[in-house]
């Protein structure tokens, strides 16, 4: 078996994509690109890929994973360039490797997302945020609430899943906050998660463009 | 804030300039806003594979290609697909498409004063030289006086001077255009692409003038409609008296265009890549247009004659370049009645052969309830995994012989049991009720009829699902039916609850149309030029998405006909006289008036009119206009 793992960057352009609809878009540049893919067995064969977590709709990334089984050996560049020419302006292949055989699958051990969050907040400055980012992190529990498919909401616990978080300020006077979040089987959290929590503490914060910049195992 | 009330504020507004320049910061920001609060943002984000950019600054013509329901049902319409191909292969022309937005998107949009915009360039469509809207439907036409508003446009014809685009519009809707005639600056009759080049050429040459001039020089292009160009006048009982030229600026009759050869036809090597999943999600080849069989209610029947095929090594040129464009993997061949395609065996066998080993699955839209349809079916594995759908339309043998719906029981049940047996268990059959000439024993032999369908699986020892969709009669113009009355809605829905009480097998499971949508259907498909103050009225009353079942509002529709003095009956309910001046009379599809009586006649004394692909000349009329292989053999029997 020959497997490549492929670093995504999601752009601008296809932010409002949901994670089916990048699914999609991407077996189709694949079938485009004549990628020799396998399939799966069975009465609806499947291309064999697997994807690292999804993100939210509205958010950039340059840190999205595919991990793709292959038919034969290909130079990883090769896929690179030719996925990149099938794909639609904001998707991006931004680095494909061959995944060692025997390796445990690269993709299932990832389980945080460090993100990128542009930041505003109306009568504080980055001390506040600071502050707020302190105080949010010497609590026990931190429980926030969810949409669900119902229409209806559920309360979760999100503390064991938000890992670190630093505010800073631009050179341009924007603040900005870096906030790595956990997930896994066990549940996570997610970028709406956190501002959630974080309006809680600090209700004049505002949050505008949310981008993730890479995923991690952590230990 | 109600939506009437956010409407009638925003009508006739100009749009805010600051949103006016395409992809500014400003609108960008308001992207952000919006988006993340609607249901599918990525129908509104545009920038999909193979969708086309140019700069505007680079064309003549700026052509908005507009479709008045969702970004799913709009993507998968094959004319829009065509038309968005043969507009920019011109190097003077962009086309770019817009759909109708969702509600949540519109309200959105008119709360935050975000006009109504192309996806590709994101360009207002205002600024768009011409907006071409596909009518396929006529629980659309709300939508498209909503697109405009949402566009800052006058919905009017009348109100649109030429600071504003010229708006057109085309489909099988356009073969009755006078509902729309207040709305639409010009109609295209019959097949698009036949006519788009002088559109876009006359367009050019009259850009600079006034209006009216413009339109005048539309009209002289054969297959154009402009309708302000000719008066109707009405008799006492509310019937046609008459339609007049004005003026004599436009033609007595408009005769419909038609792409004589398919092979020379253009088609797109490429689909736009919807990034949300569409109704037509696949490679949709036209095999062939136009269909012979000649059942009297069908419309698409009657109007897209001639029968004209794609040659083999033409479809399958296309579909090498279909396929390697596109990424799908699966080839739907499109047609009226696929399986009437002449030498259909061969072409299927080819398809599979060629498509099987790149995981490209066929699958056929359409089939004829025969065994032998079924046997080819059969072959193409994607097919059998969806389940089968057939067509019987009729329960009985009389009514099935007084719509010209050449299926005998023998030949239904036959298929059903090649089916079976080649391994399908859902088999869904589509029926219509309301039909001439019905009595109950015809509705009670429907569920006779699929009583026997789901008898041949248990015969079999296999458990079928049988599924019955019923429909009501909509008669439609242009068919031998457009005289016909309408079931009135209680006698619809006593004939459905008959066909429920006679339905007794735990296989089959009913479903039906709305009635009072049928209803509705009926009085805007055979209407008058005086429905568009009804439709007008009505999307006041703030009915759009009428095709969508959550947003029909029935009631409004109704009190809007009385409020403008119109009655459902008279347009729905009423048997016309072949005398009768039809509000469609001026607009020729190809098939003579003489025909269509004679065809009504023969549904009275339940006599077939076979295919005249297989018998001889049925005398329809349209080798006046088209070189038809089926005519030459006029004068030759009888």
């Amino acid at each position: 078996m020959f497997h490549v793992m492929l670093t995504l960057k999601k752009g601008e352009e296809v932010k409002y994509l949901s994670h089916r609809d990048v699914i999609r878009t991407f077996e189709f540049a694949l079938r485009r690109g004549k990628i020799p893919i396998s399939y799966s067995e069975g009465f609806n064969p499947r291309p064999r890929m697997s994807f690292g977590s999804a993100i939210g709709v509205g958010v950039t990334s340059e840190d999205d994973r595919i991990q793709l089984e292959l038919t034969g050996p290909v130079e990883p560049s090769d896929i690179k360039a030719a996925l990149n020419s099938q794909l639609p302006p904001g998707i991006r292949v931004l680095a494909a490797e061959i995944v060692i055989e025997g390796v445990k699958s690269p993709i299932s051990k990832l389980n945080a997302s460090e993100f990128r969050m542009s930041a505003s907040c109306n009568g504080c400055d980055l001390t506040c945020v600071k502050e707020a980012i302190a105080k949010l992190f010497s609590s026990e529990s931190i429980r926030v609430k969810r949409n669900i498919a119902d229409g209806g909401t559920k309360e979760v616990e999100i503390r064991p899943h938000l890992l670190s978080a630093e505010a800073a300020q631009e050179e341009n006077g924007d603040l900005s906050i870096l906030v790595t979040l956990g997930y896994g089987h066990s549940g996570g959290a997610g970028p709406k998660d956190f501002v959630q929590a974080m309006t809680k503490v600090l209700p004049n914060l505002r949050v505008g463009s949310v981008h993730r910049v890479r995923q991690t195992a952590r230990e | 804030m109600s939506t009437l009330a956010t409407r009638t504020a925003y009508k006739g507004d100009l749009v805010s300039p600051a949103f006016c320049l395409s992809g500014n910061q400003a609108m960008i920001d308001l992207f952000d806003e919006i988006l993340p609060r609607v249901t599918k943002p990525a129908r509104y984000t545009g920038g999909e594979f193979n969708a086309v950019r140019k700069e505007h600054s680079e064309v003549d013509v700026t052509f908005a290609l507009a479709f008045p329901d969702t970004y799913e049902i709009g993507m998968s319409n094959l004319g829009v697909r065509i038309l968005y191909h043969v507009l920019n292969k011109r190097e003077d022309t962009v086309a770019e498409r817009v759909f109708a937005p969702w509600v949540d998107m519109q309200s959105e949009m008119r709360q935050h004063g975000l006009p109504l915009f192309a996806l590709e360039s994101r360009t207002p469509i205002k600024d768009f030289d011409i907006i071409g809207f596909s009518l396929g439907y006529e629980l659309t036409y709300t939508n498209v006086l909503d697109m405009l508003d949402l566009a800052g446009i006058p919905v009017l014809s009348s109100g649109r001077d030429s600071r504003y685009p010229l708006v057109i519009a085309g489909g099988c809707c356009a073969f009755n255009p006078e509902p729309m005639a207040d709305f639409i600056d010009a109609f295209v009759i019959g097949e698009g692409e036949a006519v788009i080049h002088e559109i876009i050429d006359i367009f050019k040459q009259h850009r600079a003038d006034a209006k009216d001039v413009l339109l005048k020089a539309l009209a002289q292009i054969p297959g154009v409609y402009v309708p302000s160009l000719y008066e109707v006048s009405y008799n006492s009982d509310g019937t046609v008296k008459e339609i007049r030229a004005s003026d004599s600026e436009g033609p007595a009759a408009v005769t419909k265009r038609f792409m004589q050869d398919l092979d020379a036809a253009e088609y797109p090597d490429a689909f736009v890549m919807p990034y949300v999943e569409t109704v037509h999600d696949r490679v949709s080849l036209e095999v062939m247009r136009g269909c012979s069989r000649g059942c009297r209610f069908c419309q698409a029947g009657m109007v897209y004659r001639p029968t004209r095929q794609r040659s083999q090594e033409k479809l399958l040129e296309l579909a090498n370049n279909l396929c390697a464009n596109t990424g799908y993997d699966e080839i739907s061949l499109m047609s009226l009645s696929t399986a009437d395609y002449t030498g259909i065996e061969h072409l299927v066998r080819t398809f599979t052969e060629k498509y099987e080993p790149e995981r490209i699955g066929l699958s056929l839209p359409s089939i004829r309830a025969d065994a032998d349809c079924i046997a080819l079916a059969s072959q193409i594995q994607k097919v059998r995994k969806s389940g089968l759908t057939l067509a019987p339309e009729a329960g009985s043998q009389r009514m099935r012989d007084v719509i010209d719906k050449n299926v005998s029981e023998e030949d239904l049940l036959g298929a059903v049991e090649a089916a079976f047996r080649f391994g399908w268990k859902r088999v869904k059959l589509y029926f219509m009720i309301g039909l001439p000439t019905e009595t109950d024993e015809d509705i009670e032999a429907i569920a006779t009829l699929a009583m026997a369908v789901a008898q041949v699986g248990r015969r079999m020892r296999i458990r079928p699902m049988v599924g019955v969709s019923v429909s009501t009669l909509v008669p439609k113009p242009h068919t031998p039916f457009q005289w016909r009355a309408q079931d009135t809605i209680e006698e619809i829905e006593r004939k459905q609850n008959l066909l429920k009480r006679a339905m007794r097998s735990k296989d089959v499971s009913l479903s039906w149309h709305d009635a009072e949508t049928s209803r509705l259907e009926a009085v805007l498909s055979r209407g008058d030029r005086r429905l568009g103050r009804v439709i007008f009225t009505a999307w006041q009353k703030g009915c759009r998405f009428d095709a969508w079942s959550e947003h029909f509002q029935y009631n409004k529709w109704m009190e809007s006909l009385s409020e403008n003095g119109l009655d459902a009956d008279f347009y729905a309910n009423r048997r016309r006289d072949y005398s009768e001046i039809l509000p469609w009379d001026h607009i020729d599809c190809g098939v003579t008036k003489q025909f269509l009586i004679q065809e009504d006649k023969r549904a009275d004394t339940g006599t077939v009119t076979l295919d005249c692909r297989s018998d001889k000349c049925v005398g329809c009329g349209i080798n006046r206009i088209a070189a038809c292989q089926n005519a030459v053999r006029i004068g030759e029997g009888d």
